[in-house]
């Protein structure tokens, strides 16, 4: 939780996986892997990347239910959900301070969360990308982004 | 119904509460209600398209509000919503012109003497827009 003083720009650019319970970690595999599985278009933006998604009331929940646990443990991400009108696509975008467009890259490039075909069109390089079939990878492989994303800016994030 | 009948009703601002599955009613009215009140909203702002309202940042709300929006966007085709995430919780209402002045009117003022209309009345008050714009 951030304390009055810090904003999200103070933050380092790093998931902490270890933010989540072990339940919380448990359902997020099956509920996050639903979600970015669901994904039907990526667009880029100056700092992060917005995904459309289908515009039912299954994926608002399944959504809904990600960002509560994503917010937790990513708290420099800034999440935006926009439900267009007339039963229009939902559009969920992810942003946030310097360096976030990067460390999203590398996660859609290390893990296969994204349809291999969305995440080509979109300009990942997803061929060494890795199933996430258990916490323990998605522990491993979130540190590794975080580490990759220190480097490629610069910092110590841990 | 003609495809000019159609075009009006397209534009009608009014929202029709019978859109939404009958057995979801109830507990729309109720989430609606815990969302929408003096107590839950800290903080209502005007945005050059429609309003945002400020919401406790907890798993909980977050819910309530996806749960609200999933039934509401049937009921009222001409809004946006938007949800943000971050240092805080932002539920936005926007689009055009006509749907800020709706919004006002039908939300941020009841907010304000908190006396929201009852099913009944927004039911009402939709069958008397659509009559209006059909005649």
């Amino acid at each position: 939780m951030l304390s009055d003083t810090t904003t999200a720009n103070d933050l380092p650019i790093a998931c902490d996986p270890n933010a989540l319970t072990t339940e919380q970690s448990e359902r997020w595999m099956i509920v996050g892997k639903q979600m970015y599985q669901s994904i039907q278009e990526v667009r880029e933006l100056a700092n992060g990347y917005a995904f459309r998604l289908p515009s039912d009331a299954a994926t608002l929940m399944i959504v809904a239910e990600d960002l509560s646990m994503e917010r937790l443990c990513c708290p420099f991400l800034l999440f935006t959900l926009e439900i267009t009108p007339a039963g229009g696509p939902l559009w969920l975008s992810f942003t946030g301070p310097e360096g976030t467009k990067e460390f999203l890259r590398f996660s859609f490039e290390e893990a296969s969360l994204l349809n291999e075909a969305v995440a080509r069109a979109a300009g990942f390089n997803v061929s060494a990308g890795k199933n996430i079939d258990s916490v323990e990878t998605a522990v491993e492989m979130t540190y590794r982004i975080n580490e990759r994303t220190a480097k490629a800016n610069g910092s110590d994030n841990e | 119904m003609s495809d000019t009948q159609n075009a009006s009703l397209e534009q009608v601002i009014a929202c029709n509460p019978a859109a939404i599955d009958p057995a979801n009613r109830p507990d729309h009215e109720v989430t609606a209600k815990e969302i929408f009140s003096r107590v839950t909203i800290l903080e209502v702002k005007e945005m050059a398209n429609g309003y945002g309202f400020r919401l406790p940042l907890e798993t909980s709300m977050l819910h309530k509000v996806t749960a609200f929006v999933a039934n509401e966007r049937l009921c009222c085709p001409f809004f946006t919503f938007t949800l943000v995430i971050g240092e805080q919780f932002w539920l936005e209402l926007s689009g055009t012109q006509e749907v800020k002045d709706y919004i006002k009117a039908e939300i941020v003022t009841a907010l304000e003497t908190d006396n929201f209309p009852t099913f009944d009345e927004l039911q009402s008050a939709y069958t008397a827009a659509t009559s209006a714009t059909t005649q």
